[in-house]
């Protein structure tokens, strides 16, 4: 039965990948947070920790391909677990993104700015612990496909919650009296943060496809 | 017993040609090694064969009675055509090829039965219809269960696993009980062999073609089928076994590969998309006419030179 010991190690490392998305998300937007307050040497310190744990899921996602493509699954459940992993990995990424983004160009916040881009940041990168909640639940197996989805569903209000702020902050970005080059790199800056969400949410389509394929 | 060599080259054929459908799929997916495969369908043959394969026998031997020379130009004629048609990635039923050469060679003395005739392509056509109809069944039944009780990915991909081995395993099993007779058939009906021989015989050649030339079809067809996910391969498979067995009671030959073909078809039709292209249906339909048309033609063919050399009967 090794394809039975493969499958189950492949549950495991897929658990802890979750995690340690978790870990590096919530580390990012600690990041942004301490940026944010001015606190520029934590905010350092947190995105050397945040490169770190990135550099720790892809390890994790690397074990767990070539487990899963030596044969832990079948070639189209394989494939669907696969695209998943990838794609949260993408959400990791992200985060990194975004340290790499505040660290490296330094963006200047007007004080007015400054608590809409914490909240947008909290919003975009919090979205991790529903997409955690709806992952752990399909890999588990220990919840309905109706609860999967209502965590699934969770992950697309908070999505959607994050396109109205950077709605909003887009707008008040481009109507302050900020030089023209000053208001691009800011939207720049909110762009990278959104895409924590927009990310999340593809990942949440494709649970959404493969909780759809297995049901019979 | 050198006229034994014709079922020898026949079973050899059906082997390597019709293991593919058994764990063509299960090999593909990673589900079992390539020689895990082989020795399980040859292990399962055997058995099919050497407990149920009395079962067709008579049909074949009974169909019109060949003499032992007849019986060898049968089965070379059958393994030849099959061979050819392989070769040319056709699809081909053994069954139909030996009742074609069999017919071939009764026209010459003009007794062929048609009633049991009337039975058989009956039978053929049913073969398809029966495994969709069985996958029609199943799928459902067995999958609102799979549904409910294995809730986490892990325990899924086991039974699913531990499914296709199984039906594999029941698939190879009913080829052997139905299709050991297409292979020996004709020398029962002859008197060179026993029912238990003949299955023996029969079975062992189909084991010898699974074990040494079966890799490139497997290979080929499974990943042709593959693109279902695991639980629909197991159902049609599954059908396909079970129909394949249910003929096997009424003591007709039929096609294992039309089985499948119509076992892919049905979950096709329960969860409403096309899993079978219209030329597959096309070329089954025309293999239904070709097969036994052309060794039939062969086989008559050389039995009338045989008779016009040595002018022996039949």
């Amino acid at each position: 039965m090794a394809f039975y010991k493969k499958a189950k190690e492949v549950i495991v490392l897929i658990l802890k990948h979750v995690e340690i998305v978790e870990e590096c998300v919530l580390s990012a937007a600690k990041t942004i947070d301490s940026y944010l307050k001015d606190d520029i040497n934590s905010a350092k310190r947190l995105a050397q920790q945040v490169d770190r744990i990135e550099t720790r899921a892809d390890l994790v996602r690397y074990e767990m391909r070539d487990k899963l493509y030596s044969g832990a699954y079948l070639p189209r459940l394989r494939e669907d677990i696969f695209k998943l992993v990838e794609s949260l990995d993408d959400v990791a990424d992200a985060g990194e993104t975004c340290c790499d983004f505040f660290l490296n160009q330094r963006p200047v916040f007007p004080d007015e700015l400054k608590l809409l881009f914490l909240e947008v940041s909290q919003e975009s990168l919090g979205i991790i612990k529903p997409l955690k909640a709806a992952i752990i639940c399909f890999i588990k197996g220990d919840c309905s496909i109706e609860v999967i989805r209502k965590h699934a569903k969770e992950v697309g209000l908070k999505e959607s919650e994050v396109d109205k702020i950077e709605w909003n902050l887009t707008k008040q970005i481009f109507t302050s009296t900020l030089d023209h080059s000053h208001k691009l790199h800011l939207r720049r800056c909110l762009e990278t943060i959104a895409s924590v969400s927009d990310l999340a949410e593809d990942v949440t389509d494709q649970l959404d496809l493969v909780t759809l394929k297995s049901m019979i | 017993m050198w006229k034994l060599i014709g079922a020898l080259f026949l079973g050899w054929s059906l082997g390597s040609n019709d293991s593919a459908n058994i764990f063509g799929t299960g090999v593909a997916a990673n589900v079992l090694k390539y020689k895990t495969a082989v020795v399980l369908i040859s292990t399962f043959v055997i058995i099919g064969a050497l407990l149920e394969g009395y079962k067709s026998m008579d049909t074949v031997g009974e169909m019109t009675q060949l003499s032992h020379m007849a019986a060898f130009i049968a089965t070379i004629s059958a393994g030849f055509c099959v061979a050819v048609f392989s070769y040319l990635s056709l699809p081909v039923s053994t069954s139909q090829a030996i009742m074609g050469a069999v017919l071939g060679i009764g026209m010459i003395s003009g007794i062929p039965d048609f009633a049991k005739l009337g039975k058989v392509f009956l039978a053929w056509a049913l073969t398809p219809i029966g495994a969709m109809l069985l996958t029609a069944i199943f799928y459902p039944v067995v999958g609102k269960l799979f549904q409910n009780i294995l809730l986490d990915i892990e325990r899924r991909n086991l039974f699913t696993r531990i499914a296709l081995i199984f039906a594999g395993c029941y698939g190879a099993y009913s080829l052997g009980a139905n299709n050991v007779a297409n292979v020996t058939g004709v020398y029962v009906g002859a008197g060179l062999l026993s029912p238990f021989y003949a299955a023996l015989l029969g079975s062992l050649s189909i084991a010898a073609g699974v074990l040494t030339y079966s890799r490139n079809v497997m290979e080929t067809v499974g990943k042709k089928i593959v693109d279902l996910d695991g639980f629909s391969a197991f159902i049609s498979e599954f059908s396909a076994a079970i129909t394949v067995h249910l003929f096997t009671q009424v003591g007709i030959p039929v096609s294992s590969s039309q089985a499948i073909v119509g076992g892919v078809a049905g979950v096709g039709f329960i969860k409403g998309s096309k899993t079978v292209k219209k030329r597959t249906l096309i070329e089954i339909a025309i293999g239904w006419v070709s097969t036994p048309l052309s060794t039939g033609a062969l086989a008559h063919l050389i039995m009338q030179i045989y008779l016009a050399t040595f002018g022996m009967g039949t």
